[in-house]
């Protein structure tokens, strides 16, 4: 960890709300369709900007939100420059629901309901979402895997997901 | 559109069993905001070097205007102190004159007339040469029309003076310098409760502008030379009961005896050059001890003072010395010998002979006497008598 201590605020340490608060950003990064080596880049340059700027640390929401705010801008400059716009609709949408399921903690809770709620489906559907989402695997190749068809495979994720989904809000408060 | 929940689910699938899991940013944040300030200071650093310069320009203007300051005052101190700046010549004459009147207002007193040329050209020749002037620089002072004459005149015997200054303190430089041109000296420590407040101050005044001026040698005698009291006349008469030369007449002297030696070797020669020589300057030396021999055995322990020669002593010491012959020889290349032989009348010669031995043409009464001794012999021999007469004259031996 480096030392933070010739920042503008002497009083607020910031290794420790690095450590904090970065794994919410780089998480609603990734929520906003950030590819994940992007993703750490622009998680890095959140802090910095943050660091150079008048950052105050009130409370942990509003940290978490001001961070959020920062780091979509820097994504949304990002794809601008590229070219390009947001994938998955816009911010505001996105960082509501952030808010209200992983607002608190920068998603720790519900990644946690996931690991719990993953063993309730089936293995066919585990089998699906492993090859989907850790070997990269195309919707045809998990087809062919699983003897389905592509339209089954896609059917058999969305109710995975479904499943995950109602189980996830099930177990966050 | 994917609603916003899924997308958060499928993001926390591909981190939980895609294994994509967030990084520890925390030292590359560390790393690149340490980055980020060095380049803040360099950037700043390389803003602040015009500022820098900025501050020195104006810094050493600042010293520079500190310094001028700083000359400027030490030179008004300099004006104010007792170390007065030098002022011109024409301004230290003029402050010689207003001191001396002011005396004389003081006391009520009325100053003589204003010397002649030619009794101000024998006077200030014996001043600051030491001798008579020659009856070319005579008529050549008295047919001079330029109004600054007289100071052409100082400036040319002060140019030909040969004389090491003496060191002493500028106040006793002042009162010798007027003890030498007027027998008595401006305001003696010894006497100062009887020396006149102006004459004090322009005592002061003096020896101020005489260390102004470098103390050069010659300031002194070329600003009294060319005072007033310097050019009044020595016919008058100024109340006896002052306690102190008032300097309202000049002073009538005997000339020293060095002088009356030089004098007469300049009617003898007529070369005022050769007084420099040392076969005069040998001789002037061997005269005045050959003529005061008791001066040396005089004080067995003191000093021996100046041999002073005076009256008739001096008289008979001057007629029977060779100079003295030498001067009175018609045959030799003398100023006697070249009068005597100008094809002139008598009249001429006479007044040439009065030029010569006392710096002023006969009265009529002493011309009409003169002529009557030229005419009695067919010869030179009046002529000759006439100039031994003139040579040992009370008023050949006289400063007046």
């Amino acid at each position: 960890m480096g030392d933070f201590t010739d920042v503008a605020e002497p009083q607020l340490d910031w290794a420790e709300l690095i450590r904090t608060y970065q794994a919410g950003v780089w998480r609603f990064l990734r929520v906003l369709g950030c590819e994940a080596s992007l993703a750490e880049d622009l998680t890095q340059e959140t802090f910095v900007a943050a660091m150079e700027g008048a950052f105050r640390h009130y409370d942990p929401a509003a940290t978490a939100a001001f961070l959020r705010k920062t780091a979509a801008n820097l994504y949304v400059s990002t794809l601008r420059r590229a070219g390009r716009v947001l994938p998955h609709g816009d911010v505001e949408r996105l960082d509501r629901e952030w808010t209200r399921w992983a607002g608190h903690d920068g998603g720790d809770d519900l990644l946690d309901a996931l690991r719990d709620c993953l063993p309730g489906l089936t293995d066919r559907a585990q089998t699906a979402l492993q090859m989907r989402f850790r070997d990269q695997a195309s919707r045809d190749e998990i087809a062919q895997a699983l003897s389905l068809s592509e339209n089954g495979a896609k059917n058999l994720m969305q109710r995975a997901k479904a499943q995950l989904r109602d189980c996830i809000r099930g177990k966050l408060p | 559109m994917t609603e916003p929940f899924d997308r958060i689910v499928e993001t926390a699938l591909e981190e939980v069993v895609g294994g994509v899991a967030p990084p520890d940013v925390s030292a590359r944040v560390a790393a690149e905001h340490e980055r980020r300030l060095a380049e803040a200071r360099a950037i700043a650093a390389a803003e602040a070097e015009p500022l820098a310069r900025f501050v020195y320009d104006r810094w050493m203007a600042w010293c520079a205007i500190a310094a001028t300051l700083l000359i400027v005052a030490m030179s008004a101190q300099r004006y104010f102190s007792p170390q007065r700046p030098a002022w011109p010549d024409d301004e230290v004459i003029a402050a010689i004159d207003r001191r001396i009147q002011d005396a004389w207002d003081e006391k009520g007193v009325q100053p003589a007339e204003r010397a002649s040329d030619t009794e101000w050209c024998r006077r200030v020749h014996l001043r600051l040469a030491g001798r008579i002037p020659t009856v070319a620089e005579l008529l050549a002072f008295v047919e001079d029309s330029r109004p600054d004459k007289r100071v052409q005149c100082i400036d040319r015997l002060l140019a030909a003076k040969d004389e090491p200054a003496e060191k002493s303190t500028d106040l006793a430089a002042v009162n010798r310098a007027w003890k030498h041109f007027f027998g008595f000296a401006l305001a003696p420590e010894d006497e100062a409760s009887a020396v006149p407040a102006a004459h004090r101050e322009l005592a002061r005044e003096l020896a101020e502008q005489f260390a102004a001026h470098g103390r050069r040698p010659d300031d002194l005698p070329r600003w009294i030379a060319s005072s007033l009291p310097f050019g009044l006349s020595s016919r008058g008469n100024e109340p006896t009961e002052t306690e102190h030369p008032l300097f309202a007449v000049y002073y009538t002297r005997q000339l020293p005896p060095e002088e009356v030696f030089d004098s007469l070797g300049v009617v003898a020669d007529a070369e005022p050059e050769r007084l420099l020589e040392a076969e005069h300057v040998r001789g002037r030396a061997a005269w005045l001890q050959e003529l005061a021999p008791s001066v040396e055995s005089a004080t067995s322990c003191d000093a021996p003072a100046p041999p002073r020669l005076e009256g008739v002593t001096q008289l008979l010491a001057l007629m029977s010395s060779p100079l003295m012959d030498r001067a009175t020889r018609a045959d030799g290349d003398t100023l006697f010998g070249r009068i005597v032989r100008r094809s002139a009348p008598p009249e001429e010669k006479v007044e040439q002979l009065f030029l010569a031995a006392v710096a002023r043409k006969p009265r009529p009464q002493e011309l009409d006497q003169s002529l009557a001794i030229v005419r009695e012999s067919d010869d030179d021999r009046g002529l000759q008598d006439l100039w031994w007469a003139l040579l040992n004259s009370n008023e050949f031996q006289l400063d007046h």
